[in-house]
């Protein structure tokens, strides 16, 4: 007799997929929504649940207590590393998210996913990563006006929910969610140079043509002008505008918001993330402030 | 390049794995140890991580968090239900199991479980549960003296690191029972379908019969080795070898054994659960008169005496009555070394004699329960000897009488607080 019954329901996996990463306001919505124009690519909305159950260093913290008690585990007398392990807890997740792409490659672009991409990158063996990378100031910027265009009743709700994130009203933190975030993505990119790209929204902006070639390229997928193409002509989740607009991407950016700054916001900003900045090599205005 | 391929090259998901569940010391190893003899059954150790990545509302909370957002929210525009999202979420655990157990079915036996059985339903949609239970008096002792089970290196060690189970306390062990029997027993009740209680005392007595029925719900055909495995093993047992401390040996009814005290604690947080599951009815868990006045002779001492107080109690020997907080108790009549002297005054001379050397030894008071109010009429003078000599504190109690052997002033008075008897 068959010892249990096999089950048929053995999920389809992608083998594959690909994780925009990123500081908040950085333009992942974006970027994740013109890769999925390739025919080969499929994305939807943001998840949280995966920070919620295995962000916060919490599910290596766990392996690290189950490998290390003294009655022994499980996973040590089966002999799983941490490694296995995450793999595993990965696969039904894939398989979620696979069901949905209806075989396509899927793109998930969750900026908090930049946090534990350490982890993704073990849970999805076989995932790249994207790592959006924009000039920090326009980044502050726009999440301090992202709830310019939210609408009272949906500034309320996304209160109520505990989903307004404190760098819309608080200058400093927002500096702060910029700085931790792309230190963090540059950090993975560095160490994952196969599997981690970092990718600068202005580049993208300017030349999307080429720029989403280098994309694919380094995604290994077959070439496409479509995700260029949509990316030149649309612009998403703006903070400065209450839908998405055709036209230039980068004509309809603010000129510099550095120059509306306080100067005491410049010097906070240049404290807290000016070292980050530097490493985008994008200092050139920094020298402005008092 | 990254690969998916390195530690799943051909994957397998068992649709029906088993998981034992129950509270601690109820059997669950021994039980799971029995059916691994099975042919096509398999286990290992207890895994935990669930419970700590999904348990104590965990994924729940994940998932209701997810999906209230409003808007950008995966879950939602994807249309995922809890069940699909927690399905998604076992589907690896399961692969994982299934890489391990070779192509049988495999189980799991972490109690821990019990207290996530809806989650784990959900995440193994096929899943069967197996509920062990055993009588809750002798789980709790089993659970107070969980550390005889390790040497006495790896039991310092356990402490040094702090592994030692909150349960080895009295209270949290009837807690813990209770609240795991009465999660199984009303997960049962919703999935009649795929949870069957197996009773410890049941097993143990009949191993044939309750295997045959185990393996009737599983869906396995009978063999005998499992059966045969439970008859002559003895797995993780609290009492293992036996002990030369009688305090530590296995009872068979533990609850002739207990104090009033955890008598009274054990019924007001485990009696509901012993009682809905069949081990005893209402009228078996009832405290007899002489316990009942134990408890409020304690409560008066307690609230009477002062902390750290060196006091002599006329218990017959009853260990119980000396426990009165960190009070300092010793029984009456008592001999040169402070012990019980294991009988009582031939006559009033022995009797004042009796007090006079717990006087001599530091005690500070003596206290009569209503038990041995006998004391003053069959000893003539014996209590205007001590009324005429200590001073008797006025309690408003008839089930003690307490003099004061270092205070001649008489009749101080006391305001206590007493239980109704």
């Amino acid at each position: 007799m068959e010892a249990f019954q096999n089950d048929s329901r053995v999920p389809q996996t992608c083998p594959n997929p690909v994780f925009v990463i990123g500081s908040h306001r950085s333009g992942t919505t974006v970027l994740a929504v013109a890769l999925a124009r390739h025919p080969d690519f499929w994305t939807s909305d943001e998840t949280l649940f995966m920070p919620a159950l295995f962000g916060g260093g919490r599910v290596e913290g766990e392996i690290e207590r189950w490998t290390s008690r003294p009655r022994g585990s499980w996973l040590r007398r089966q002999n799983v590393s941490r490694e296995e392990f995450l793999s595993y807890l990965g696969m039904g997740l894939n398989a979620l998210f696979t069901n949905r792409s209806e075989g396509k490659r899927w793109i998930d672009h969750t900026p908090h996913h930049v946090l534990m991409a350490e982890v993704l990158a073990a849970m999805f063996p076989g995932a790249f990563f994207l790592h959006l990378l924009r000039d920090g100031r326009r980044v502050v910027h726009s999440m301090i006006h992202f709830s310019d265009k939210l609408a009272e009743d949906q500034r309320e709700e996304m209160k109520a929910g505990g989903f307004f994130p404190a760098w819309v009203t608080n200058f400093k933190v927002a500096c702060q969610t910029w700085q931790e975030r792309t230190a963090a993505g540059l950090v993975f990119c560095e160490k994952y140079p196969e599997r981690a790209l970092n990718v600068r929204l202005e580049e993208l902006a300017q030349n999307p043509g080429q720029a989403f070639g280098d994309v694919l390229n380094f995604l290994q997928a077959r070439p496409s002008d479509a995700p260029g193409k949509y990316f030149h002509r649309h612009r998403f989740n703006s903070s400065f505008s209450t839908s998405v607009i055709v036209g230039d991407m980068a004509a309809e950016e603010p000129p510099d918001p550095w120059e509306s700054w306080t100067d005491e916001q410049k010097a906070l900003f240049n404290q807290i993330a000016g070292r980050t900045m530097s490493c985008l090599e994008s200092t050139a205005s920094l020298q402005a402030t008092a | 390049m990254p690969s998916s391929q390195k530690f799943f090259p051909q994957i397998e998901l068992c649709a029906d794995p088993i998981f034992v569940i129950g509270s601690d010391r109820s059997g669950t190893t021994i039980l799971v140890r029995s059916l691994s003899q099975h042919s096509v059954l398999w286990s290992s150790a207890e895994t935990d991580y669930l419970f700590h990545l999904f348990g104590e509302g965990r994924a729940s909370k994940a998932y209701r968090w997810a999906i209230k957002r409003p808007s950008g929210n995966w879950l939602k525009k994807e249309n995922v239900s809890k069940p699909e999202f927690l399905e998604a979420l076992g589907i690896g655990i399961n692969c994982l199991f299934t890489s391990r157990s070779r192509g049988k079915r495999w189980m799991d036996h972490t109690p821990g479980y019990t207290m996530m059985v809806d989650i784990l339903a959900d995440m193994f949609p096929g899943a069967y549960f197996l509920h062990m239970l055993r009588d809750g008096r002798r789980v709790v002792h089993s659970m107070i003296n969980i550390m005889n089970t390790f040497k006495p290196d790896a039991r310092q060690r356990m402490i040094d690191e702090g592994y030692v189970p909150g349960y080895v306390d009295f209270g949290t062990a009837c807690r813990r029972w209770s609240l795991f029997v009465e999660k199984a027993l009303d997960f049962e009740l919703s999935h009649p379908d795929r949870v069957k209680t197996i009773r410890n005392e049941e097993i143990t007595e009949d191993p044939e019969r309750s295997f045959r029925e185990i393996f009737d719900f599983i869906k396995v055909p009978y063999e005998k080795e499992p059966d045969e495995f439970f008859r002559h093993n003895r797995i993780s047992s609290s009492f293992a070898k036996p002990s030369a401390d009688p305090s530590v040996r296995e009872k068979l009814d533990p609850w002739q054994d207990w104090d009033a005290e955890q008598k009274r604690t054990f019924v007001e947080l485990a009696g509901p659960t012993l009682v809905r599951s069949g081990f005893a009815q209402e009228e078996d868990l009832v405290l007899s008169d002489y316990e009942q006045l134990v408890l409020r002779v304690k409560e008066v001492a307690s609230a009477t005496l002062p902390e750290n107080a060196r006091f002599a109690v006329v218990n017959n020997g009853d260990l119980q009555l000396l426990k009165v907080g960190s009070r300092r108790g010793r029984s009456l009549p008592q001999n040169q070394e402070g012990e019980y002297s294991g009988g009582d005054p031939a006559d009033t001379e022995e009797a004042q004699a009796s007090v006079q050397l717990a006087k001599t030894q530091g005690t500070d008071y003596i206290l009569f329960p209503s038990t041995a109010y006998w004391w003053f009429e069959h000893y003539p003078g014996f209590k205007q000897y001590l009324e005429s000599r200590y001073s008797r504190l006025e309690i408003p109690s008839e089930d003690c009488i307490i003099f004061d052997l270092g205070n001649s002033s008489p009749h101080t008075r006391v305001d206590v607080p007493v239980a109704n008897g």
